[in-house]
C-alpha cells in the first residue's frame, strides 16, 4: 500500500464513538465540589469576616478567635504554597537537577509537602516516564531524581558508546536494542533541533569534541572530570 | 451568562469559579471522551482517563497561559500526556472482546443512518487501524490520531505535542510509513494464523 492511499484511507475511516453515560455527571458533580473550589469558599467567609469586624459582631467575636482563624488560614492555605514555592526554588538552584531537566525535557507534573519534605513528581514530555525527587526543605538539599528503571542522571545517553556497550545499556534500560537504538535517533534529532543544527551538523559537532577530548592529556581530562590523575585513570578501568 | 465567552476567559474565571469550569467541562466532555476512547478502544477505560485529565486541568487551570497555546490545545495535550502515561504504565493494552466495543458504537461521527454491515465493517476498519497504531511509538500514535481522527491541524499539532510544525510533517510522513509496515506485518500474522504456512 502506498502511503499516500493510506492518508486517503486514514481520512475516510469513520470513528467510532461512545454514548455518555452517568459518568458525566458525576465527574461534573466532583470536580465542582472539589476541595479547590472550597478553598476559595473558605477565602469569602475570611473577607466576610473582615467585613463583620467593622460591625459590633466583632467585639463579640473577639481578637483571639481572629489569631486562631488567621493561624488557621496561614497553616491550611498560605504554608502549603510557601512550601512548594520554596521546594521548587531549590530545585531550580540545584544544577544537577537543572542539567537532567534539561536533558530529559521533564516538566513538573504535582508537588506534595508531607512535613518538611516536598515530592516533586515529574515526567518526560516525549513519552511519558514519570520521574521523582525529593527536596528537604530543612536542609535545602535536593534527593535523587529516580524513574522506576533507578536513578537518572544527565549525560547518561553517549552517542560514542562501543557496540558491547550498547546491549548491556538496552539491557539495564529494560528495552530491547531496538527500542534503545529508536530512542536514541529521536534523541538524537530532539539534541540536533535544540542546538539549531541538521542530523550532519551535530554528528560533525559530535566527532568534533570528541577528537578535542582525545587530544587532552590525563592530566586534562582528570581535571575537566574533577579528579585526580589516579581517580581518573581507575574510572576508565571499571568502566 | 457563561455561554456567550470564549475558552480562555472561562479558563481565567475557573481559577476561582467552579461555574466557569464547569461550562468548559461541558464544551470538551464529549469530545475529548472521543478522543482517548479511540486511543484507549475501552470505554471504562477512557472515562477513567477523562476523569484524571479534568482533575488535572482543575489542578493545573492557573497556569493555563492564553497567549501560549489555546485552551483546545492546552487541554488536549493534558488528555494525551495521561493517555501515553496510561500506555507507559501498563504496557500494551489488550483490546477488549469486539462484541464488548461494538455495545457502545451507539452514534456516528457523522451521524448517517447507515445499514448494520456497512457500520460493522467501518468499525472493522477502524479497529484494524487503530490497533496498528498502538504497536507504534507514542509520540506517532498521538500525531496519526489527533491529525486522522480528530481533524487537527499541522499547527495545532504541534502545540498539542510541543514540537515544531515542520517536525510534524516530518513525525507524520515517518508515522505512516511505519503504520504501513505494521498493517502489512498484522496482514500476514493473520494470513499464517488462518491458513498456515
Amino acid at each position: 500500500m502506498e502511503n499516500n492511499n493510506l492518508e486517503k484511507n486514514l481520512k475516510k475511516v469513520r470513528v467510532p464513538s461512545i454514548g455518555s453515560s452517568g459518568h458525566k455527571t458525576n465527574l461534573r458533580r466532583a470536580l465542582l465540589n472539589s476541595s479547590k473550589f472550597e478553598n476559595n469558599k473558605s477565602q469569602t467567609c475570611l473577607i466576610n469576616f473582615n467585613f463583620m469586624k467593622k460591625t459590633k459582631l466583632s467585639i463579640l467575636a473577639g481578637v483571639p478567635a481572629l489569631v486562631i482563624i488567621f493561624a488557621l488560614a496561614f497553616n491550611m492555605l498560605i504554608s502549603p504554597q510557601m512550601k512548594v514555592a520554596q521546594a521548587m526554588e531549590i530545585m531550580q538552584n540545584d544544577p544537577r537537577v537543572n542539567a537532567v531537566i534539561e536533558e530529559y525535557n521533564l516538566q513538573v507534573e504535582e508537588v506534595e509537602v508531607v512535613g518538611n519534605v516536598a515530592y516533586i513528581f515529574l515526567y518526560i514530555e516525549k513519552d511519558g516516564i514519570e520521574v521523582t525527587l525529593t527536596v528537604d526543605l530543612e536542609s535545602g538539599t535536593v534527593g535523587k531524581i529516580v524513574s522506576e528503571n533507578g536513578e537518572i542522571k544527565a549525560g547518561e545517553i553517549n552517542y560514542d558508546d562501543e557496540d558491547n556497550a550498547f546491549e548491556k545499556k538496552a539491557e539495564a534500560m529494560g528495552l530491547s536494542e531496538e527500542e534503545l537504538k529508536t530512542k536514541m535517533i529521536l534523541e538524537y534529532k530532539v539534541k540536533a533541533e535544540k542546538m539549531g543544527m541538521t542530523a550532519e551538523e551535530f554528528k560533525a559537532h559530535l566527532d568534533n569534541e570528541k577528537k578535542e577530548w582525545d587530544n587532552k592529556s590525563v592530566e586534562e581530562k582528570a581535571e575537566i572530570k574533577g579528579m585526580t590523575v589516579e581517580e581518573y585513570e581507575a574510572a576508565i578501568q571499571n568502566k | 451568562m457563561y455561554n456567550k465567552k470564549n475558552n480562555e476567559e472561562l479558563a481565567k474565571e475557573a481559577i476561582t469559579d467552579p461555574e466557569a469550569f464547569g461550562e468548559l467541562y461541558d464544551r470538551y466532555y464529549d469530545e475529548l471522551l472521543m478522543y482517548i476512547f479511540r486511543r484507549v478502544l475501552d470505554a471504562k477505560l477512557a472515562e477513567d482517563i477523562l476523569s484524571n485529565t479534568f482533575y488535572k486541568a482543575l489542578n493545573k487551570v492557573e497556569t493555563y497561559n492564553p497567549e501560549i497555546a489555546s485552551f483546545s490545545t492546552w487541554i488536549y495535550r493534558i488528555a494525551t500526556n495521561e493517555i501515553n502515561m496510561y500506555f507507559r504504565k501498563k504496557g500494551k493494552y489488550v483490546v477488549g472482546l469486539d462484541s464488548e466495543m461494538m455495545e457502545y458504537f451507539v452514534k456516528e461521527k457523522h451521524g448517517h443512518a447507515e445499514d448494520a454491515e456497512e457500520i460493522l465493517s467501518r468499525h472493522q476498519d477502524f479497529q484494524i487501524l487503530a490497533k496498528a497504531i498502538r504497536e507504534l511509538k507514542p509520540i506517532y500514535q498521538d500525531i496519526l490520531h489527533l491529525r486522522y481522527f480528530e481533524d487537527f491541524s499541522h499547527k495545532k499539532i504541534s502545540e498539542t505535542v510541543k514540537m515544531k510544525e515542520s517536525s510534524v510533517r516530518v513525525y507524520l510522513h515517518r508515522a505512516l510509513k511505519l503504520l504501513e509496515k505494521q498493517l502489512k506485518n498484522d496482514a500476514n500474522k493473520f494470513l499464517t494464523e488462518s491458513y498456515g504456512k
